[in-house]
């Protein structure tokens, strides 16, 4: 500070004398100084500003910037899919699903491209979706859920809200008991029911709540002959192969 | 070397000239340019990151003042499978627990004395029962029964925004409303102030969207998704097409055009708010 005081106190002292040389160099020193002070001021200030003043919209532009650069989970469209999966995709794509994405029953893609192994070739993975092979993916805990009957029923059973439109049936009445994909074809989306269906026979309604005398909901209506009956009667010709109460699907024939 | 009053003062005020006339220069330049600057950081550190995952993580050629997202839901389709709850709590980490969701779907029963039962089990990521057991334990019958898919209506006049003491959640020029996590401080004065129930506080423990607990969550409109190019999570896994984003810049966008001709509606539009997600098919009672 003295310091200070004794420089100022000369550069006054000079302002009286100009003319002399050695107080000018003196006193240019001290402006220059000053000078440099003053801009390091302004430049220091003008940074500091400009950080404060912005910085609410600055900040939320950033986190903005933050939010975008996520990693997606789901594929942006199934057409991913049908880099591996061209078989399956090439059904789905001609069938009424086709409004219904890969991922909306097989989960989002990022995980399964990230814990698949390489396929060996396009024949080996349809090999596999088949089933005519083992599907190694699954044995390597690939993150692809695998086709249930719950997954056709989050969409197709009739419940109060749906529209009315749109395909729905009751799974009570519907070939209780018989998974879906034994008639249909999910990929397709086209039933082709074999010639006898397995289902069994507990916790189903009566035999003719189904098989009526006209066929319904696809079910098979009881022959022209035949007249309304009880199950007792039903059942005595129409034999169940094993156990009526057991709940896996039982074959009933004609003896 | 001699330096006169007037040289020293003329040089002076110059110096000071210019150092004033370049701060407002910076002054002047738009926000953007700033902004540009610290996008080109984001860049670079998305492109790092870029380099161990298999998707692009940045979107540096995306401009938000040249979009303006809107969203529409068509509830004459939806079915209530559920898939859409399940596909973003896949998509952003959202918790498992039911209570917290970044959207959810509802069934609307109305009965027949003109009373509307709301029931949303688990946020309708299992799909619905057959009919809600409310419905039958009170006897009644239903006149009418649709399901209603909720989730933020990113306003564009947020009361949210307007009550942050932290200015943590805010619009995005493109008009989707975020929530800086690292600058929330999990008051709860947004979750109180959104009139339609679609923002949550996240717990502690399991998955959390950006990893922090105890701050607010909610829908982004999958911001990372739109800005590459992509749709939102839910409105890529619906089956019947009853959720749909578009883009309100884009005149062709079928869903600017649903939205500009009229035929929707929005929720509580007595409120002020202007939401940007419209409605096809809601009653004047849901909200």
């Amino acid at each position: 500070m003295s310091r200070i005081r004794s420089i100022l106190h000369r550069a006054g002292a000079r302002i009286g004398r100009p003319s002399s040389p050695l107080g000018s160099v003196k006193y240019a020193g001290v402006a220059i100084g000053l000078a440099i002070l003053l801009v390091a001021a302004l430049a220091v200030g003008a940074v500091a500003a400009a950080t404060f003043y912005d910085q609410y919209g600055a900040h939320q532009e950033r986190n903005a910037q933050a939010w975008a650069a996520l990693t997606p989970q789901y594929a942006a469209a199934s057409s991913e899919c049908a880099q591996c999966h061209a078989t399956e995709y090439g059904k789905w794509a001609g069938s009424r699903h086709i409004a219904v994405s890969c991922q909306t029953c097989h989960g989002p893609l990022a995980e399964h491209v990230a814990t698949a192994p390489v396929p060996e070739s396009a024949a080996a993975i349809d090999a596999a979706e088949a089933g005519a092979a083992p599907a190694p993916s699954l044995a390597a805990g690939v993150a692809v859920v695998p086709p249930t009957d719950a997954l056709c029923t989050v969409c197709h059973q009739k419940i109060l809200g749906r529209p009315a439109d749109f395909p729905q049936v009751d799974r009570a009445i519907h070939y209780a008991g018989t998974s879906c994909l034994q008639c249909h074809d999910v990929h397709t989306a086209i039933a082709v029911p074999p010639p006898i269906i397995t289902h069994s026979l507990v916790n189903v309604p009566e035999c003719t709540a189904c098989h009526g005398t006209t066929a319904t909901n696809g079910v098979k209506a009881m022959p022209a002959g035949h007249q309304p009956s009880v199950d007792a009667i039903c059942l005595s010709c129409h034999k169940p192969k094993g156990d009526v109460s057991s709940p896996g699907p039982i074959q009933t024939q004609v003896p | 070397m001699s330096v006169s009053r007037r040289r020293f003062l003329g040089t002076g005020l110059a110096a000071c000239a210019g150092v004033a006339g370049a701060y407002a220069l910076t002054s002047l330049l738009p926000t953007g340019a700033v902004g540009a600057a610290a996008a080109g950081d984001a860049a670079a550190a998305g492109d790092a990151a870029a380099a161990t995952s298999p998707t692009p993580s940045a979107a540096p050629t995306y401009d938000p003042h040249a979009h303006s997202w809107a969203f529409l839901v068509n509830t004459t389709r939806c079915i209530g499978c559920g898939r859409c709850v399940d596909a973003c709590k896949n998509e952003n980490n959202v918790p498992d627990d039911p209570e917290y969701n970044r959207t959810w779907v509802e069934l609307h029963v109305v009965e027949n004395d003109g009373t509307v039962l709301v029931t949303s089990p688990d946020g309708g990521i299992h799909g619905f029962p057959p009919e809600p057991p409310e419905l039958a334990a009170s006897g009644a019958t239903a006149s009418q029964a649709y399901f209603v898919p909720r989730l933020c209506m990113q306003c564009d006049n947020p009361p949210c925004t307007s009550v942050c003491p932290v200015s943590a959640t805010y619009k995005t020029p493109d008009g989707v409303v975020l929530v800086d996590q690292e600058r929330c401080i999990g008051c709860g004065y947004c979750v109180l102030a959104c009139p339609y129930g679609a923002r949550y506080i996240v717990p502690s423990g399991g998955r959390m969207p950006t990893g922090q607990p105890g701050v607010v969550d909610k829908c982004t409109f999958c911001y990372h998704r739109i800005t590459k190019g992509m749709r939102p999570a839910c409105v890529e896994v619906c089956p019947v097409e009853a959720r749909l984003i578009g883009d309100l810049d884009d005149p062709t966008d079928p869903v600017a055009v649903a939205i500009r001709t009229g035929r929707t509606s929005v929720m509580k539009p007595e409120l002020g708010t202007k939401p940007r997600v419209h409605y096809v098919g809601i009653e004047g009672e849901v909200g």
